[in-house]
């Protein structure tokens, strides 16, 4: 019997090796993917959205992905309305922005929330939302 | 005579009112912008959440200014508030019997000509309101009746509005009746009544024509040259009609107005959307039919409809020639694009037959640097201008390279840099022909830098919008410290 086919011991542990050669993994460094944050918006977070129907109704995010290379894409939504898309980008040094104009504002979406949602290249998520308030005129 | 002579004396008792008369600014005025303006620019600036009780705001500069050292500073905020009454008359054509005093609910408005300065509030229904905009002059300010609506409604201008002024009680009093008929009007279709201040473009509360077609308008004080818009409630089949007027003093019991609109039998259009393999397009889209020219009838006329589950869709509408626009959901996987055909309709019932929705193009570039190198990280972005505005974007890869899937359209393209070194990049591309892939090489242009701050603080990430004229040329971000730079193309 040779030493690879008799058994270790290590106390009561007895542990079986058969025959071969034995070497470890190469070791790879995991490093986490970190969301994107939503840092800055107007309207501000816990605010109302305000529209006016016949109106231009404006609104924006300033990000930050903590992740240097990660791209960031935005997506803007009425909450089970429409989606109006990725809204105009805004490029500044390391933050990204999007603005989105919305032109066509609908009575019944009062009640419901606009949403603004970045994803990162890896796909993690950070959202915003404000409830929509569609105001009275003429 | 007495009538109209009254609304003149209250008028300038209003602007009498030291707090509301018009200074000179220590910005200028808000110019207006045409043509001859190409080297004066409007910066728009909306701060966000990172400052507080800051309004947004426009700037001008033009060649006098130091174009990368601007000081943009922002102005406090004016709270106005005041109280909203007006005389109510009956009964609806008898404009010799006096109403009574009451509180009207309405819509102010104060804002800045070709400016983003400015804010709208409703009053309450105790004609009570509070609204906050940057202190500044050459406001226009308008108060538009909710309810009660047979009252005028009001136009100002050249306003100034600073710290802490006078508290604002506004008498809108009877105003001078514009009324008239709409012949040949059913009641079966809803339609409106409204008049528009020629000069501002500001508009009065929309009433409701009754039964018989007869309307009457309460005209704004101080305002002669006026529009009387005739026009149908949402998507009814009713032409909207502009009647330009101009106001004499001889007409002191009143203006009247009759109107004749012509054929308004109702055509029924149907038809069906469907995609390029003629199979049902199931998806809601937006159809909308816009008049070119009615047949018998005076005006105009825009009808939106969607089609249901199976791509079907009726409209009711005139005889005339149409532009209709179709519109499917945005989604970025979808394959389906906006298309717009003329039609004709000369006859009760018309069918369409199937309205073939085009594809989605794959379009593919090349964005290099200045110096030759691909441009890595570079957004571009297209931009349907003649259908929802929508965007599509996407950004380049390490070699410079982008591919995107875009309607085939008429787009605004746009260019973003990842850097300030290059110049925000603007043109128009035509994806209705043959253009399906181009190269781009990132140019300099203007240098366009500075500070935002109010009070000597800095306003920090912001957003700015620069404009020459009516065309956008950047949107940016100031920075942790209120400083922006970027570079623009400016037209010549």
């Amino acid at each position: 019997m040779s030493f690879f086919n008799k058994p270790l011991f290590f106390g009561a542990l007895t542990i079986p090796l058969s025959g071969g050669c034995y070497y470890w993994q190469p070791l790879e460094v995991y490093t986490p993917n970190s969301p994107p944050e939503i840092l800055y918006s107007d309207p501000p977070m816990g605010a109302t959205m305000q529209m006016r129907i016949s109106q231009l109704n404006p609104a924006f995010v300033v990000a930050q992905d903590p992740d240097v290379d990660d791209t960031m894409q935005f997506q803007w939504f009425i909450s089970g309305a429409v989606i109006l898309g990725p809204g105009e980008t805004i490029v500044q040094q390391n933050f990204l922005g999007s603005k989105i104009d919305i032109q066509q504002a609908e009575e019944n979406w009062h009640g419901r929330t606009l949403t603004c949602i970045v994803v990162d290249s890896l796909g993690a998520t950070a959202s915003i939302a404000w409830p929509i308030e569609i105001l009275e005129e003429n | 005579m007495l009538r109209w002579t009254y609304m003149w004396v209250f008028g300038f008792g209003l602007l009498g009112c030291a707090d509301y008369v018009l200074e000179e600014s220590a910005y200028g005025s808000a110019p207006s912008m045409d043509a001859s303006d190409y080297r004066r620019l409007r910066l728009d600036i909306t701060p966000s959440n990172a400052s507080e009780d800051i309004l947004p705001q426009s700037f001008w500069i033009d060649e006098s200014f130091d174009w990368q050292n601007l000081d943009l500073s922002l102005q406090q905020s004016t709270t106005i508030v005041g109280n909203i009454t007006g005389y109510t008359i009956y009964p609806y054509i008898d404009v010799s019997i006096p109403g009574e005093q009451v509180p009207v609910e309405a819509q102010i408005q104060i804002q800045m000509p070709n400016a983003i300065n400015g804010a709208i509030v409703n009053s309450d229904v105790s004609g009570n309101f509070e609204i906050i905009v940057p202190s500044g002059s050459d406001y226009q300010m308008s108060i538009t009746p909710l309810s009660p609506q047979n009252v005028p409604y009001l136009v100002l201008e050249d306003m100034r509005f600073e710290s802490e002024p006078a508290p604002m009680d506004v008498d809108l009093g009877e105003g001078l009746p514009i009324y008239g008929r709409v012949l040949d009007y059913s009641d079966d279709r809803s339609a409106t009544a409204q008049l528009i201040d020629s000069h501002t473009g500001i508009k009065g509360p929309q009433v409701d024509l009754a039964e018989n077609g007869y309307f009457q308008l309460r005209a704004p004080s101080m305002r002669s040259d006026l529009i009387v818009r005739i026009q149908g409630g949402d998507n009814t089949v009713f032409p909207t009609v502009d009647i330009p007027l101009r106001l004499e003093e001889q007409d002191d019991d009143g203006f009247r107005l009759d109107v004749e609109l012509g054929n308004l039998d109702i055509a029924t259009v149907f038809g069906r959307i469907v995609n390029l393999d003629q199979i049902a397009y199931a998806d809601r889209s937006t159809i909308i039919f816009e008049s070119v020219e009615l047949t018998d009838t005076v005006g105009s006329i825009v009808v939106e409809t969607n089609n249901d589950l199976n791509g079907n869709f009726t409209v009711h509408l005139l005889d005339g020639t149409y532009k209709m626009t179709v519109i499917p959901p945005y989604s970025e996987n979808s394959i389906s694009s906006p298309t717009s055909v003329d039609i004709i309709i000369d006859a009760d019932h018309l069918g369409l037959g199937d309205i073939v929705l085009p594809e989605r193009i794959t379009v593919t570039g090349t964005i290099l640097e200045q110096d030759g190198m691909p441009s890595a990280d570079t957004t571009i972005q297209f931009k349907d201008v003649n259908y929802a505005n929508t965007i599509h974007s996407t950004t380049t890869d390490e070699t410079g390279r982008f591919t995107i899937k875009v309607p085939p359209v008429l787009m605004q393209t746009s260019i973003l840099p990842n850097t300030p070194n290059s110049a925000i990049q603007n043109f128009e591309t035509d994806l209705r022909g043959d253009i399906q892939s181009f190269e781009w090489m990132l140019q300099s242009g203007q240098p366009l830098s500075g500070v935002a701050n109010q009070q000597g603080y800095a306003v920090p990430f912001a957003l700015i919008e620069v404009f020459q004229g009516d065309q956008k040329l950047a949107t940016g971000l100031t920075g942790e410290n209120g400083e922006f730079d970027f570079q623009i193309q400016v037209e010549e």
